[in-house]
């Protein structure tokens, strides 16, 4: 049994199945990512395990605690940073955390050691007099994430936190999760950024329409598409028909286009790639950029799906 | 918990610029444009043209006579003019709106001023106009009392009297007997007679265009003032602000009793500023009562509150909190009257619809402590004001959704 263990989890929106069936169990310490397209059900399944919504039918046990039975001990358990900014714009960032700490039931002197503690964390000591709303979109994040680190809750649950941020924010993000995580924090993290979900999981549970499609380490994801490479192309004047004839080509396992990107998935670059050119050229596509990549949990998506990850 | 979630969204809702416009400016501005516009209008009608009304004398006693020729068209000539006529005569011009009141001497009038005992004078009033009315029955009830108290007076005298003769069966020895006599009749007739006079003056005294307006716009800008505490509500169920407060210790019950005493203690801030200000700058008189005064504003702010609620409640986002807000405080507003005054309203509207609002509740309280009343005399307003904030609150705790 792990920290968390969900069984059979279902949400429904009349004849939505926001989530369906869902199962699977976290370990202590882990940091497990739950990867899929916006809509797979990811922000759904978080909040029915943040106690925010009721789940139709399933169990979730959190730290052996039921949480039909014994909400309010795991809320104290669990730290929510939402995908949403929930911070007061027009207060500073200390009197956000101030708040938030008393909302947590931290008081007294611990409160301003914890508050002092969040901002080292987020790296915004000398900016805590600042209202929120004169941060930029990555501060606000750093923030965001601290407030729901106040408590020092057992598990960490952090819903798509690096959207709509500059790379600079993005990198203090990852290495504070990794900080929380070598601290003994158990992590679940949300995105749908592949690159991210691989650079800090240890376990990952891919989902889709609502269902867990697959789940395991990233090397066992990974084997579920074997060898395979994934040869990405940037192209202009796109023709519909040239995808069907790259599918065509002999080696080729896959093909989709997502945002003027062609994506192949193939068993070898070396034995397709001249042939991929010349078909492209064939239909006067222009190509821009090519690019190839090992087997990810982008190719295990697509591989899954048909679709690519940020369809 | 309660009271962090409280001070928050006081910290919060002060810092908005926009907020503090919408709560303080505004009203100020437009208290002092519509008060001193419509003044004259409120001059025309709240200090009447001189009005008759007719006068049945049933007891045609000296009494009676002495009290239509000496007080009605005597004292009172300035206001009303009068006219003896037979009771059915009476009952028929005031049906026809011909006459707005009708004063009924009742027989025995004058064996009850001989007897000592209380006197009443009956008046008899159409709805149709509720200024002149009330003049007409503050006249005969201050009268009534009057006539009263005098004979309470000469029970009084009596009584004092008695025990000290009682006492003295003998001519005064000093002067000193004769001065604590005198001292104990001065007090009493003193206690008696100026609490007959402040009754007659307070009672025939009527609200200024500026004080009605200062009450009819200080009710709407707090309607206004809880519209802005319950839109920054609905933005933090948007920006999942009030979500995220769920997964703290903080439970559905605390978040909306916290939210609930905030938007009460800025409304009653900025209606007490507002009218400090009014009071200071404009020099409005909003009555002696200041007890009256924060019962009325507070009862006023809490049903404002609870429809507040109920609007955060029904509405799935902000602007649907504006649009609804909007119309809402438009309504009670006119329908209150607020913008124009109840007495030239249909009267479907002015005796049943207006009642319906909390600006009628709300004005009315004001309107009567600005004429002297006090905490007891509002109290009936409050009432209804809280009755309907627990109402609306109850509403809106069942359907919030957070």
């Amino acid at each position: 049994m792990g920290i968390i263990d969900i069984k059979n989890v279902c949400k429904n929106y009349g004849n939505l199945k926001a989530v369906d069936d869902v199962s699977f169990a976290v370990s202590e310490g882990e940091i497990f990512g739950l990867l899929g397209p916006n809509g797979a059900g990811k922000s759904t399944l978080i909040s029915i395990l943040c106690t925010l919504l009721t789940p139709n039918s399933g169990e979730i046990w959190v730290n052996n605690n039921s949480l039909k039975k014994k909400p309010v001990v795991i809320k104290k358990l669990l730290g929510l940073v939402p995908q949403e900014i929930a911070l007061y714009p027009s207060l500073t960032a200390k009197e956000n955390l101030m708040f938030w700490g008393r909302m947590y039931g931290i008081g007294g002197k611990l409160l301003k050691e914890r508050v002092d503690e969040a901002l080292e964390i987020a790296g915004l000591k000398d900016r805590a007099k600042e209202v929120i709303e004169a941060y930029s979109g990555g501060m606000k994040r750093r923030i965001n994430i601290a407030c729901a680190l106040l408590h020092h809750p057992k598990i960490v649950i952090m819903d798509e936190p690096t959207v709509g941020i500059d790379p600079q924010s993005r990198n203090h993000i990852l290495d504070t999760v990794i900080k929380l995580n070598e601290e003994g924090m158990t992590v679940i993290y949300t995105s749908h950024y592949m690159e991210e979900v691989e650079f800090l999981c240890s376990k990952i549970a891919i989902m889709d329409h609502g269902k867990v499609i697959a789940m395991g380490t990233k090397e066992e994801l990974q084997k579920l598409v074997g060898s395979d490479d994934t040869i990405n192309i940037t192209i202009t004047d796109m023709q519909c028909d040239a995808i069907e004839e790259l599918t065509k080509i002999d080696g080729v396992k896959s093909c989709s286009l997502a945002d003027g990107k062609i994506s192949v998935i193939a068993q070898s670059v070396d034995k397709v790639l001249a042939k991929i050119i010349s078909t492209l050229d064939d239909h006067k596509c222009k190509i821009q950029m090519i690019d190839i990549k090992q087997p990810n949990l982008e190719s295990v998506f697509l591989h899954l799906t048909g679709r690519a990850l940020r369809d | 918990m309660i009271i962090h979630i409280a001070l928050k969204d006081i910290k919060v809702i002060l810092r908005d610029r926009k907020a503090f416009a919408i709560m303080l400016v505004m009203p100020a501005l437009i208290m002092l444009i519509l008060g001193s516009a419509l003044n004259p209008m409120f001059e025309n009608t709240l200090f009447i043209d001189k009005f008759s009304i007719a006068v049945v004398d049933k007891d045609e006693s000296q009494n009676s006579q002495y009290f239509y020729q000496n007080v009605l068209r005597g004292q009172m000539s300035d206001m009303f003019e009068t006219f003896v006529v037979k009771e059915e005569k009476a009952e028929e011009m005031l049906k026809n709106d011909i006459v707005p009141s009708i004063i009924i001497i009742p027989e025995g009038f004058e064996e009850s001023i001989s007897n000592n005992r209380s006197v009443v004078i009956v008046v008899k009033s159409s709805v149709s106009n509720q200024y002149k009315t009330g003049i007409v029955k503050s006249v005969a009830d201050g009268y009534s009392k009057g006539f009263s108290r005098s004979n309470a007076v000469v029970v009084v005298l009596e009584d004092v009297l008695q025990d000290k003769l009682s006492e003295i069966d003998r001519p005064f020895d000093s002067m000193s007997d004769r001065d604590a006599l005198m001292m104990d009749l001065g007090s009493e007739l003193k206690n008696n007679l100026i609490e007959f006079n402040e009754d007659v003056q307070q009672k025939n005294k009527s609200v200024t265009g500026m004080q009605y307006y200062c009450a009819a716009m200080l009710v709407m800008f707090v309607l206004f003032g809880v519209s802005t505490g319950i839109r920054n509500m609905t933005e933090e169920r948007e920006t999942k602000t009030l979500g995220r407060l769920l997964t703290t210790n903080a439970k559905k019950s605390s978040i909306i009793a916290g939210k609930f005493l905030g938007l009460i203690l800025v409304t009653v801030a900025q209606a007490m500023i507002l009218i400090i200000f009014t009071s200071i700058v404009y020099k409005v008189n909003w009555g002696s009562s200041v007890l009256g005064i924060l019962l009325v504003t507070v009862s006023c702010v809490f049903a404002s509150s609870g429809i507040g609620m109920m609007i955060a409640a029904i509405s799935k986002t902000a602007k649907a909190v504006d649009g609804i807000s909007q119309l809402v405080i438009q309504l009670f507003t006119i329908l209150g009257g607020g913008m124009i005054p109840i007495y030239v309203m249909p009267a479907v509207v002015k005796n049943i619809v207006s009642k319906v609002t909390i600006n009628w509740w709300a004005v009315s309280g004001y309107y009567d402590l600005m004429l002297g009343s006090g905490v007891v005399d509002v109290l009936p307003y409050c009432g209804v004001l809280v009755f309907m904030g627990i109402l609306y609150l109850g509403f809106g705790t069942v359907k919030f959704r957070i």
